[in-house]
């Protein structure tokens, strides 16, 4: 065996009486890895063997631990074994590796559990999830009802500043989005409809696709992605800190001062952001429109008033509150499901935002069937 | 214990002129301290005397304002990355609430920085880290708990096995025995002794628990008023007259904790 500089390393050396193993460098667990490598590979002779240890010039716990390791090996495969030259410090150190009485390969593992074990716990998981999903929808209108019993107690300051955090601040974003978006729309459909010399209907296109579907739905998923994560993330970390613990033991329902002020403020912030991208969308539209197709932006206005009823505009404002109730619940749930530590607040706030999404996606598919049930 | 420190051991960290701010709050100005190889000194002061703060800036964790920190014969300053990250490999942190990574369990925790800067094998590093764990007094079932199953003192002793996965040469401790009850605390005064004799770091370690002091500190210095006001063994802190200091070691609890010694 090479001995490079500084590597722990050993040779093996026949005498006449059993053999001799020689050590040297520096049995460091950062030069270690070769010493592991090679001892896992010896053939130990028969008889008695010599460890020579007198080339070993640092050693620490973890080199403590290789040799312990090694003596009890080859004394539990009947070798006589004789230490020599250790010196007196790597001694030390060797006793308090052996006091330590941890045994090779007596390492604890955690349990693995079974395939149908766990599919077990997950459904377990989820149903329990569920119901308290439910639970907490509950608890949440039991605290609305003794709000609006006590409307002294509504928390206006709260709401105000949830408003302004939910809404005004979503501004920029939303109207950046959704104006995009009206372009994109105008363009792909200003193409097609042009064929057909039907290009003023393009106003019909963007106006109705963006109001009735897209921008609900837009609104929804930034709103789902930046103030319901948000949420998760501030209640998650409340709960981490024993902030809502102490809040509880104030007599302040967490209920009253983290979760209803956040509810009512996207209930009103969401709608009013839906209108603004409907304005937004159908404005990107208008100047798509008017460069692509030429058409001048009185005659845009004068369409989209035809295309787009006061039904349609409706139906589509009307979503965002369900929306919005939909995100904070979720939110403000996967929030207080926060246990420990800073890793469970990161994976409850994915999971808060994957569920708002994916249940803002198939409330917006039910209401889509009820309303062409509906015929409206 | 008290006394033990050798006056002429290396420096294995030197402070000098050093001056710490906080926007236009100043922790300290002109501090000069150093450590020698092999003592345990702790670092004393009221809350907000900047003891956290200057134990920060010993282990790599906080640059100073202005002035020169140097450890185990390394200019900080003028450390490239690399070499840093080598001085820091040195190095072993007790932080006061743990600091134990949430989604590993304890001997995950432990074996973290074998992993990182070894190439041993797994297996060998779950055995280095059961040793760890053992020598802290914890046991190797321990080993599968994950930090928000630990009570205050596992989890202090579980981190301390964390700062000695790498066997440090110089290991900084803030606050350790903050938080525990009275026989566990007396318990992690023993195993910072148990480790001292077997592993043989310097310690430096920021406390305002008297006990430990007395039990543990070889050498102790008193911060206040952003500079630092006394320093030597805790006979010699307790025998002086300085106002300060005696403000600091002689309220009730100062003179109790010397009366059980």
């Amino acid at each position: 065996m090479t001995t490079a500089e500084g590597r722990a390393s050993f040779a093996t050396r026949a005498r006449p009486k059993g053999s001799t193993l020689i050590c040297s460098g520096d049995w460091t667990v950062r030069h270690l890895q070769l010493v592991e490598e090679d001892l896992n590979g010896v053939r130990w002779p028969s008889g008695p063997i010599r460890l020579d240890m007198g080339g070993v010039q640092r050693m620490d716990t973890g080199g403590a631990w290789v040799l312990q390791r090694l003596l009890v090996l080859l004394e539990s495969s009947g070798h006589e074994v004789e230490l020599h030259a250790l010196a007196p410090r790597f001694a030390g150190l060797l006793q308090l590796v052996a006091r330590t009485q941890v045994t090779a390969g007596a390492v604890p593992r955690p349990q693995r559990q079974a395939m149908l074990e766990q599919l077990g716990h997950r459904a377990i998981d989820g149903l329990s999830q569920g119901i308290g999903l439910i639970a907490f929808v509950g608890e949440i209108g039991a605290a609305w009802v003794r709000q609006l019993m006590h409307p002294g107690r509504i928390r206006w300051a709260q709401i105000a500043s949830n408003l302004g955090e939910a809404g005004h601040s979503a501004l920029g974003i939303v109207g950046l989005l959704s104006f995009l978006l009206g372009i994109v729309i105008a363009y792909q459909g200003g193409v097609q409809l042009r064929q057909y010399g039907a290009s003023l209907f393009v106003a019909d296109l963007v106006g109705l696709s963006m109001v009735r579907e897209l921008a609900p739905l837009i609104t929804a998923i930034i709103v789902a992605g930046r103030t319901g994560s948000a949420y998760t993330a501030q209640i998650g970390t409340m709960q981490v800190t024993e902030e809502v613990d102490a809040l509880r033991s104030m007599g302040i329902p967490p209920m009253d001062l983290l979760v209803l002020p956040k509810l009512f403020a996207l209930i009103v912030a969401l709608p009013l952001l839906t209108v603004f991208a409907d304005i937004m969308g159908v404005l990107g539209g208008m100047l798509m429109s008017s460069v692509q197709l030429e058409i001048a932006f009185s005659t845009y206005i004068d369409r989209l008033g035809v295309a787009i009823s006061v039904d349609s505009f409706l139906v589509g404002v009307g979503k965002a509150p369900v929306f919005a109730a939909i995100i904070a619940t979720i939110g403000c749930f996967q929030g207080f499901q926060v246990v420990g530590s800073a890793e469970s607040v990161g994976r409850r706030t994915t999971m808060s935002v994957v569920q708002s999404i994916l249940a803002v996606i198939v409330v917006d598919a039910a209401f889509s069937v009820a309303f062409s049930r509906l015929g409206i | 214990m008290y006394g033990a420190s050798n006056d002429s051991a290396p420096t294995v960290v030197e402070v000098s002129d050093l001056t710490m701010r906080f926007g236009r709050k100043l922790v300290h100005e002109h501090l000069d301290l150093s450590v020698r190889q092999g003592e345990i000194l702790a670092i004393v002061g009221g809350s907000g005397s900047g003891k956290t703060t200057l134990l920060r800036e010993m282990a790599l964790l906080q640059p100073p304002t202005s002035g020169r920190v140097s450890i185990l014969g390394n200019e900080i300053s003028g450390l490239k990355e690399q070499q840093t990250l080598r001085v820091r490999r040195r190095i072993g942190v007790l932080f006061q609430n743990g600091a134990l990574f949430g989604g590993f369990n304890v001997l995950q925790n432990v074996g973290a920085p074998l992993r990182e800067h070894t190439r041993l094998s797994d297996t060998l590093i779950d055995e280095i880290a059961c040793v760890k764990l053992s020598l802290v007094g914890l046991t190797a079932a321990d080993g599968l708990l994950y930090p928000n199953q630990l009570s205050g003192g596992m989890r202090k002793r579980a981190a301390l096995a964390r700062a000695i996965a790498l066997d440090p040469e110089l290991l900084f401790l803030d606050e350790p025995t903050s938080g525990l009850d009275p026989l566990s605390a007396d318990a992690f005064d023993e195993l910072i002794l148990d480790l001292k004799a077997s592993l043989d770091p310097t310690v430096v370690l920021v406390s305002h628990d008297i006990d430990t002091l007395w039990r543990v500190a070889d050498r102790v210095v008193l911060l206040g008023e952003g500079r630092l006001l006394a320093e030597g063994s805790m006979q010699a802190l307790a025998r002086s007259t300085d106002p300060a200091v005696v403000r600091f070691f002689q309220g009730p609890r100062g003179r109790a904790a010397q009366a059980s010694v």
